[in-house]
């Protein structure tokens, strides 16, 4: 859970119908946003539900740079108003669907960046950015060897020899 | 709206300095908060930590649908049917883990890699819903040497298969029956059998 400052509540402007939100990254940047683009986030909703209850606004404090905050809003604005069935909690989880152009080049990113901003999209709850995510991984591990993997995913080989060389881990056809 | 400046003052407050501020007009100010960093631990831990699981299922779901994809649409692909996503329990003793005890990565079974690996992959979707694939393959293919021999009826649908199939009939919740191409099928089970549907009428699981 992030921590929550009280901020007073005659220093928060309103802007139009959206609310504004304040969140403050790990490297303390702050960041204001327009509640409506976060609404995608499941987090941020349920936190904006918990402010209703109090006449005071809040700020979020979330456990990402705001290098990888500043991505996860640049995804959230570009499809605010948008539906995305992923997003849906009531919809049934999609299958196999086509990747979105924009999130391709969305995801054009390195490796660290990528799995910090999936990282982040899973903290906030944000399904279809941790799909999208997902499969930009998946793609990169492909038909890659496990050595290939490791190196990709800069995973460390955990095993014992006879881990490794285990009958039961092998069902490769 | 956004200003490019990402600097704003109040008086009597600490500047606070912003790399991006979203949707505020140039005369806006910012609220002022004594800001709590977040505890190191929660920032070292998401930095440092191992991928969390339901992260590493979603990638190893894409992968196996793509396995699956590939394997249902290339030519001659339902008879060398494998698991090559499964390469990823090589990976770490995390991934592996992940990869064997994740029901969800097993709804997808396939006969084709014969009735042993067919009751490891329904063992390990637990009690979820499961979809059968069975390719009827009239054929035995014999790898190294290329040779194509016909199969006897009852070996097409092995009755350990069959038995297989009626041990987790509870769960299973699509049965796709699939003959060979056309034009390869040596001796077909069902000449003119095309398609087949099964209705129950009135039933629901929860009648």
């Amino acid at each position: 859970m992030p921590t929550i400052v009280s901020v007073d509540d005659s220093t928060v402007p309103g802007e139009g119908s959206s609310r504004l939100l304040l969140l403050v990254s790990s490297d303390n940047k702050h960041i204001v946003v327009e509640e409506d683009i976060m609404s995608r986030s499941r987090f941020i909703s349920k936190q904006v539900e918990g402010f209703e209850a109090t006449s005071q606004r809040h700020a979020i404090l979330l456990p990402f740079s705001s290098f990888v905050l500043n991505k996860v809003i640049e995804y959230c604005s570009h499809y605010r108003g948008y539906y995305l069935l992923e997003d849906d909690p009531d919809a049934a989880p999609p299958g196999r669907s086509p990747v979105r152009e924009w999130d391709q080049e969305f995801l054009d990113v390195d490796r660290n960046m990528l799995l910090r901003i999936i990282k982040a999209a899973h903290y906030l709850e944000i399904k279809s950015l941790v799909g999208s995510c997902a499969r930009a991984i998946a793609d990169m591990i492909r038909g890659k060897t496990t050595e290939e993997m490791r190196e990709i995913l800069g995973v460390e080989n955990d095993f014992t020899p006879e881990e490794e060389h285990s009958p039961s881990s092998k069902c490769t056809g | 709206m956004v200003d490019q400046g990402g600097k704003f003052e109040s008086p009597g407050r600490q500047r606070i300095e912003s790399s991006a501020v979203h949707t505020l007009g140039p005369n806006t100010h910012v609220p002022m908060v004594d800001v709590v960093p977040s505890p190191p631990h929660i920032v070292q831990q998401t930095l440092l930590s191992a991928f969390p699981v339901e992260l590493l299922v979603r990638i190893f779901a894409h992968l196996s649908k793509e396995d699956l994809l590939h394997q249902t649409i290339a030519p001659y692909a339902y008879l060398f049917r494998t698991l090559r996503w499964f390469v990823v329990a090589h990976v770490c003793r995390q991934w592996r883990a992940v990869a064997i005890d994740s029901p969800t990565l097993w709804q997808d079974v396939d006969f084709a890699m014969g009735p042993t690996w067919a009751d490891v992959m329904l063992s390990r979707a637990r009690t979820l819903p499961v979809t059968i694939h069975k390719s009827f393959i009239p054929v035995i293919v014999d790898r190294s040497f290329g040779h194509v021999a016909p199969l006897k009826h009852w070996e097409i649908f092995p009755r350990r298969e069959i038995d297989l199939l009626k041990a987790h009939l509870f769960h299973v919740e699509r049965l796709l029956l699939k003959g060979p191409p056309s034009g390869n099928c040596h001796r077909p089970p069902c000449c003119r059998l095309n398609s087949s549907q099964v209705t129950l009428p009135g039933y629901t699981p929860f009648s």
